[in-house]
């Protein structure tokens, strides 16, 4: 199975901690932040296929990150952690380009089927990407 | 918010009753003073008529007495010569006819220009008396005419003497009369019947000659000292030795030292007159019982009236309180939930993790790492002690609806109060500064209702600041005032809304929810502390409210019941 290369992003270290560990244990190559600042130094600098974002944080909040993540990587897929109250910004997320949000406290099996969903579609853009590249006739 | 405290009421009634008792009853007592005064003038104006008059009757009819005893007596000195009339027989018959006349004559003589009696007519043989030396005598001699004193002399009955002077032959004689009180006793008693006075008449020494019944013999001194000699008659108000005041006339009887006195008793005498004013006084005293029972009549049904429509606005002000505060709590659900909802995600995931540490070691047999297992533990634990924090918090700002006045650390109330804020704020990027004087005394009020003024300036902050912003709060004693400004970079006030602000159902935020009573209530609470809250406001810059709290409260009792 390939590695699929997740990064966390969450104010709350005590819950990034844990849960990245929880992940590495189902094979997934993980890595965290607590914002999104250093969030943007390792999309810029690393290769993730997934980001699992926070929607709820202070400085930048989850929206804004997930703009400008799209900026820089636009086929890294975003899955967005809302709380109660924050659904309605998982949904918004969404339309901003986010692949789907997930509501906290989070079952580990969803989260797990709903990482591996964002990367299947990556997956697959990327294929298509591929394709078409080889579609294109050599410049003459 | 309002004091209904039934003391206060009962003193309002008591002031309103009064006022407008004295109010009512001013026009009618002053009605009442000044017509018992011109009525009571008017009595005595007619009392005094009375008396004038009964006074100057007497005295004409005592003059008109005296004139002809003394006319008679001269009248027979002009008839009779010396001679005729020193016969004693002569004499008898000159007294016979006097006597057909009245029976005021006791006796008649004929005295010599040596004091010597040289005839006598009468009950007791007094021929022969020689009077040179007798006061009589003397003025008789001097003036012509002599009248005496009234006096009982060795006969012990009242009579006076009237001498007269009469010239003969170039020499002088004296027709001597004694003449008994009777008819001058029946003359003054003649006023007494007619009205209730006493008659009498004194001398100038103030000595009864014609005693009023009762009230001294003759000879004695009466109370009253006769006025100077006055022509015409003299009325003025006496006592006597009871100290009774009467209204006394004195009224001289020309060429004579007698003075005819009528008195009347003034509170004896007043009484039939006054009929009129009796009818008038219990019309008064009727009228002032009437404004009395009207008067609490009306300061009890307005007070009552008051109090029933305080109470009611009260309890209309206690739901509006309580609902604002639900509002409030449901203003800050979002901000708990996710306090709640992060340290639940974080038990969530230590529990996942032990889930799959026990899984793991079922599965390939390996021993499961003890120190990540205690970690987890720990995490959830800590986890769970922050979950009560939040919980205890929220119920005792949603408990704590009490009305008790207790001391309260104002910047620990603040700190109580952004609590629930602090994490909402950093999340829109909105910074809380405090500026918290730290020796700050006690204050004594209600901990629940002040910090439900606090969150609701400090979330209108929140709202009114977009983007980045800064919300200062600071606290400071002046002048046994505790300030607390709280003071945001929010879009500010438009100045036309400045002064509406604290108006009940005056709201910019309507259709965001905002109930308009806010503030409105902020206002009522800071009030009923005897504090104020003052806001200050620029568009684009920021908003800045104020409020002040008294140390010393002396508004009493400042819950609403």
């Amino acid at each position: 199975m390939v590695d699929i290369s997740l990064l966390l992003v969450d104010d709350e270290i005590e819950f990034v901690e844990t849960l990245s560990k929880r992940l590495i244990k189902r094979g997934f190559k993980t890595t965290f932040v607590t914002n999104g600042k250093d969030a943007l130094e390792k999309i810029r600098t690393e290769q993730y296929d997934v980001a699992i974002v926070d929607v709820r944080m202070p400085d930048m909040d989850g929206i804004t990150l997930l703009g400008e993540i799209k900026k820089i990587k636009p086929l890294v897929e975003v899955l967005l952690l809302t709380g109660y109250a924050s659904v309605q910004s998982g949904i918004e997320g969404m339309k901003k380009g986010a692949f789907d949000y997930i509501m906290k406290p989070a079952d580990i099996d969803e989260l797990v089927k709903k990482i591996r969903d964002a990367y299947e579609r990556k997956k697959q853009q990327e294929d298509r990407i591929n394709k078409a590249e080889t579609r294109i006739p050599p410049y003459k | 918010m309002n004091n209904i405290k039934p003391r206060y009421y009962k003193r309002l009634r008591y002031k309103l009753f009064l006022t407008v008792f004295l109010v009512s009853i001013l026009p009618l007592t002053i009605i009442y003073a000044v017509s018992s005064s011109y009525y009571n003038k008017a009595i005595r104006s007619k009392i005094e008529s009375v008396l004038i008059n009964i006074a100057e009757n007497r005295k004409d009819a005592i003059e008109l007495f005296l004139k002809e005893k003394i006319e008679q007596l001269s009248v027979i000195g002009n008839l009779y010569t010396y001679d005729y009339l020193s016969n004693k027989k002569n004499l008898e018959r000159i007294f016979e006819s006097l006597q057909k006349e009245g029976k005021d004559y006791v006796d008649i003589s004929i005295v010599n220009q040596y004091g010597k009696a040289v005839s006598y007519v009468g009950p007791y043989n007094l021929s022969g008396m020689n009077y040179f030396n007798e006061k009589w005598y003397k003025e008789a001699m001097v003036k012509g005419i002599y009248k005496s004193d009234v006096f009982l002399g060795f006969r012990r009955f009242p009579h006076f003497i009237i001498a007269i002077k009469k010239p003969f032959d170039g020499k002088t004689f004296i027709i001597r009369s004694t003449i008994n009180i009777d008819a001058l006793q029946s003359l003054m008693r003649v006023a007494e019947v007619e009205a209730p006075v006493k008659a009498f008449i004194i001398n100038e020494d103030g000595i009864y000659q014609i005693p009023s019944l009762k009230n001294g013999g003759i000879g004695q001194k009466s109370f009253i000292t006769p006025e100077q000699p006055i022509t015409g008659t003299k009325i003025i108000k006496v006592h006597d030795a009871n100290n009774n005041l009467f209204y006394c006339a004195q009224s001289w009887i020309p060429d004579s030292d007698w003075v005819v006195v009528v008195l009347e008793a003034i509170k004896n005498n007043v009484e039939p007159l006054t009929g009129a004013m009796k009818v008038w006084k219990i019309l008064f005293a009727g009228g002032i019982l009437c404004i009395f029972i009207l008067s609490y009549i009306v300061s009890k049904w307005f007070t009552d009236r008051l109090y029933s429509s305080d109470m009611q606005r009260a309890s209309l002000n206690n739901q509006l309180i309580q609902a604002e505060k639900m509002a409030a709590i449901g203003r800050l659900a979002a901000g708990i939930a996710h306090e709640i909802n992060n340290p639940a995600a974080i038990i969530n995931n230590e529990a996942g993790w032990m889930s799959d540490l026990i899984k793991d070691s079922m599965k390939d047999g390996v021993h499961i790492d003890y120190n990540e297992f205690q970690r987890s533990i720990q995490q959830i634990k800590k986890q769970v002690d922050r979950c009560k924090n939040i919980t205890s918090r929220l119920l005792g700002f949603s408990r704590r609806v009490g009305e008790g006045i207790e001391p309260v650390n104002i910047n620990q109330l603040l700190d109580e109060a952004i609590f629930f804020l602090e994490k909402e704020a950093k999340h829109e990027n909105i910074e809380i500064v405090k500026d918290y004087q730290t020796d700050l005394p006690l204050w004594h009020g209600n901990a629940s209702q002040m910090e439900q003024v606090f969150l609701n300036i400090i979330t209108n902050a929140m709202d009114s600041i977009q983007g980045n912003g800064k919300i200062t709060l600071k606290t400071e004693l002046v002048n046994n005032f505790i300030e607390i400004s709280i003071n945001d970079t929010g879009v500010g006030i438009p100045k036309e809304y400045l002064t509406r602000i604290f108006e009940p159902f005056f709201s910019t935020k309507l259709h965001k929810g905002g109930t308009g009573l806010g503030l409105s209530i902020c206002y009522e609470i800071i009030k009923s502390f005897g504090g104020d809250i003052l806001v200050d406001s620029e568009p684009g810059k920021g908003t800045k409210f104020t409020i002040k709290l008294p140390l010393s409260n002396n508004k009493g009792n400042l819950s609403y019941k």
